[in-house]
């Protein structure tokens, strides 16, 4: 128990979703049964196999931080603040600045409620988007310094296009907060339903509808002007031809949500200008 | 791995150039693996051991447990379970404050707790004993003895071996009712236990390090100070790739990748391949 | 820039804000201005948005002013307790978010944040907000569990009144499922609800919040001036701090003072009920413009 927060009963668990038919016997609602895709096919929210749902993108929101984002892809919302670079805490000298990351899915953010503390998941997601982030950002401009990037989920359909949102939020409340970077980070993800079937941007339904024991989930990161490569998981059995096609077209995706990143800043700065 | 102190900017800068021509300080060929020791069976009150030392640097143990564990409502029905821990104890290496060690513990437990749980590998479905009652439960635990560089590769070798090392027992089943209830006895001879369903298609790790514009396999402690960026590939049996995850504060360039991708497990490069069928 | 003689020293406002906020502020108060233009009795901009989150039962985001906080429900199943064996649980918490102010960290709440969520289980202990029976499923047996959690994504002062606010519109706004108990197997079951049917049909039951309470807080600086709504500077340098918890009848439900020399004397508690009364009335019009048409 923490005493430090408001504490409900000590036991408490998520309701049982479930149907009872006339007769009274109770069936539990069981995994969405797997839709067969062609590449014609249409998925559940009227987009095809290729599409991403369409980006809402802001920056500078919270007026405390250095820098900040809201990230929108339909039910996917993603808010970053960036914070710094600030003094090192620690005095040990450091040539590169530090780049902290936290994530937080709120607690109402997913179907299941979340824990208030940080849980093993976000420690790792943390550490993939400070990995996926790093590699843009000129840590050797700000020696004995933090850069710190928090960034919250506010509503999360689909976990790896949350996780491709938070990276790409976090690049462009970065590039808000004027650290200095080499390029932007973008970051896509997909669901390799078999045989070969790429989903991109796979939202909620669509990740229960394909239980991991026959699908794959691969996310990557990139610099899209330098053709680097800063993140990729994959997770999922699948042979080397599927991961190779999901691969281009995560990049392929990556190339175009780079398209509305830049036209957004761009279109920002010529806002400011103006004013 | 950040830089740290013990390795000067000089030593870093003459590793990187050796990387470049294909020389190693060790002598060894950019892709060969170093000497290892393989041990199955070293703790007596588990269901399965194994301990790997590579190197005479890394050394992970790794014990496995096997209990029965009840199926509450709202679960997978018909679904065994894996519980994985990854502990790295603190005098391992004089790197690691309490904070790293912290968070390497939980990014290779959830690597290990990926690769076992949701996505292939092990059987789960035959650890189910009755479905929504009861299943079988596998405590995975690993422990870093000693760090000496090339940790997932280390620990994804030892794990498999000590899956392939554990037995669970055997269970009678019988009908107690007309409505189909179940009960089992836990058939306590040794004789009678099985092997780990699907313990062969756990996959092993290969991590590629980048630095210098090439690749290498299983970096020494000092090579991962001096590595851009690090990819580990997870493989089965069949070739298929199980897991990708990338790693370190560098990037790797879009025309690399898809070559590091395939790069097999050889023979040739003294992978550990004892428990390769 | 030229280089001959020294310029003569000139103090920019930020700085000037910065080192002396008192004297800063005093400046501004004795022309009976705040530095963000607003009269000392005046709030700042509210607005609320309503169940824009599809997983939670039901939410809502409040702005005020530079403040942003969102407020999610959800509902989870729990044992009664035995004095109480109809009554369900609410249980509200404030997440003050590293991302909203350079001053909280991540990790453990801050103290602020303790404090507010201490204050919001009170309310709703003691100011009859809801009937907590309405959460009953069986009696002594299953009552729903409220997890109120209000998280702030930005933070400029005042965070009682938004979080309040949050608070009360979320629940007025939620609706939960309809559970069902299995005798034989004890276990209780809701139906599905898919985000396009939320919005009534006989799976769901809205929640009742027969008390809406609303707050309204202000700074109290030297010299006897009010100001309504402190942003997040003003809460630095004021000498007492007043919050009022109102129904919508204008009964008063608290009154907190807090304040590092005296407690607010009872002229200016006074005046401070009377501020805080025209502010409920104020929010139920805002209030109203967010509640989903009929």
């Amino acid at each position: 128990m923490d005493r430090r927060r408001v504490n409900g009963p000590e036991l408490s668990v998520a309701p049982l979703v479930a149907t009872v038919d006339a007769e009274g016997a109770v069936n539990f609602v069981q995994e969405t049964p797997k839709q067969a895709f062609t590449p014609d096919t249409k998925r559940q929210d009227g987009r095809s196999a290729g599409d991403i749902r369409p980006i809402y993108l802001r920056a500078g929101l919270v007026n405390q931080a250095s820098g900040s984002a809201y990230f929108e892809q339909k039910n996917t919302r993603v808010t970053c603040g960036v914070y710094g670079p600030r003094q090192n805490k620690k005095a040990q000298f450091n040539e590169l600045a530090r780049l902290e990351c936290e994530i937080k899915f709120t607690p109402s953010s997913c179907e299941k409620r979340r824990a208030l503390h940080r849980d093993p998941e976000e420690k790792e997601l943390a550490n993939f988007i400070a990995q996926a982030l790093s590699p843009a950002v000129k840590l050797d401009r700000y020696p004995k310094s933090t850069i710190s990037v928090y960034i919250s989920v506010i509503q999360c359909d689909g976990w790896w296009s949350a996780v491709a949102a938070a990276i790409t939020c976090a690049s462009v409340a970065l590039i808000d907060a004027g650290i200095d970077m080499i390029d932007s980070v973008v970051a896509a993800s997909t669901l390799v339903a078999n045989p070969s079937t790429v989903l991109m941007d796979a939202s909620q339904s669509e990740e229960d509808a394909h239980p991991h024991i026959d699908a794959g989930v691969l996310l990557v990161a990139e610099l899209p002007t330098f053709k680097s490569i800063t993140h990729v998981v994959q997770m999922g059995k699948l042979d080397i031809n599927q991961t190779t096609k999901a691969t281009e077209a995560c990049l392929e995706v990556c190339a175009k949500i780079h398209g509305v990143v830049n036209h957004y800043l761009r279109e920002s700065v010529i806002q400011q200008a103006e004013i | 791995m950040a830089t740290t102190g013990l390795i000067s900017p000089a030593e870093i800068n003459y590793i990187r150039e050796g990387f470049a021509v294909g020389i190693r300080a060790d002598g060894r060929a950019l892709r060969q693996y170093r000497e290892y020791l393989l041990g199955l069976d070293v703790i007596s009150h588990s269901s399965g051991s194994a301990r790997c030392r590579i190197g005479f640097g890394t050394d992970v143990l790794v014990g496995v447990k096997v209990e029965v564990s009840n199926i509450e409502p709202g679960e997978v029905p018909n679904r065994g379970k894996v519980v994985c821990n990854v502990e790295c104890s603190p005098s391992t290496t004089q790197n690691w404050d309490s904070r790293a060690a912290d968070e390497l513990n939980n990014e290779l437990t959830q690597f290990l707790h990926r690769c076992l749980n949701d996505y292939d590998g092990i059987d789960l479905e035959k650890l189910c004993i009755i479905p929504n009652q009861s299943c079988w439960i596998l405590y995975v635990d690993a422990l870093v003895l000693d760090f000496g560089g090339n940790l997932y590769d280390t620990l994804l070798m030892a794990v498999r071996a000590a899956l392939f090392n554990t037995r669970i027992p055997k269970v009678h089943i019988e009908e107690t009712g007309d409505d189909g209830e179940k009960e089992f006895d836990v058939i306590d001879d040794p004789e009678e236990a099985e092997p780990v369903p699907g313990w062969a298609d756990v996959p092993l790790a290969v991590t590629l390090n980048w630095a210098n514009q090439t690749y290498f396999v299983d970096a020494s402690e000092m090579e991962e100070h001096c590595t851009d960026a690090k990819l580990t590939v997870t493989v089965n049996k069949n070739g298929h790739i199980c897991a990708i995850q990338k790693s370190g504060l560098g990037a790797i360039p879009q025309k690399v990748y898809p070559e590091m991708l395939t790069v097999r497990i050889r023979q040739e490069w003294g992978v550990p391949l004892a428990l390769w069928p | 820039m030229s280089s001959s003689a020294p310029s003569p020293f000139v103090l920019s406002a930020a700085a000037f804000e910065k080192i002396a906020p008192e004297e800063y502020y005093k400046r501004f108060t004795s022309q009976k201005i705040r530095p963000d233009a607003r009269r000392f009795p005046a709030f700042r901009q509210t607005s609320v948005q309503i169940n824009s989150i599809s997983t939670a039962y039901g939410s809502s985001v409040v702005r005020q002013g530079n403040n942003m906080v969102i407020c999610g429900i959800k509902g989870e199943v729990a044992e009664p307790k035995f004095a109480t064996p109809k009554q369900g649980y609410v249980v509200p918490n404030l997440e003050l978010s590293p991302i909203c102010s350079a001053d909280f960290a991540p990790g453990a709440p801050s103290e602020l944040a303790q404090t507010i969520s201490h204050r919001l289980d009170q309310l709703v202990r003691t100011g009859h907000l809801l009937d907590l029976e309405q959460l009953c499923i069986v009696e002594g047996a299953a009552v729903w569990t409220l997890y109120v959690d209000i998280t702030c994504l930005a933070f400029d002062g005042n965070i009682l009144d938004a979080a309040l606010l949050a608070l009360t519109t979320a629940l007025q706004n939620t609706k939960l499922p309809r559970a069902t108990f299995h005798e034989e197997t004890s276990l209780i079951t809701v139906e599905p609800t898919s985000p396009s049917t939320q919005s009534a049909d006989s799976a769901t039951v809205a929640l009742t919040v027969a008390r809406p309470l609303f707050a309204a807080s202000f700074a109290c600086l030297p010299d006897g001036v009010i100001l309504a709504d402190p942003n997040a500077t003003e809460e630095k340098v004021a000498e007492t701090l007043v919050s009022i918890v109102l129904d919508t009848s204008g009964q008063l439900a608290h009154v907190w003072s807090h304040g590092k020399t005296a407690v607010a004397n009872s002229p200016t508690i006074q005046a401070c009920i009377e501020q805080a009364r025209q502010r409920v009335s104020e929010l139920q019009n805002i209030i109203q413009l967010a509640a989903p048409k009929a």
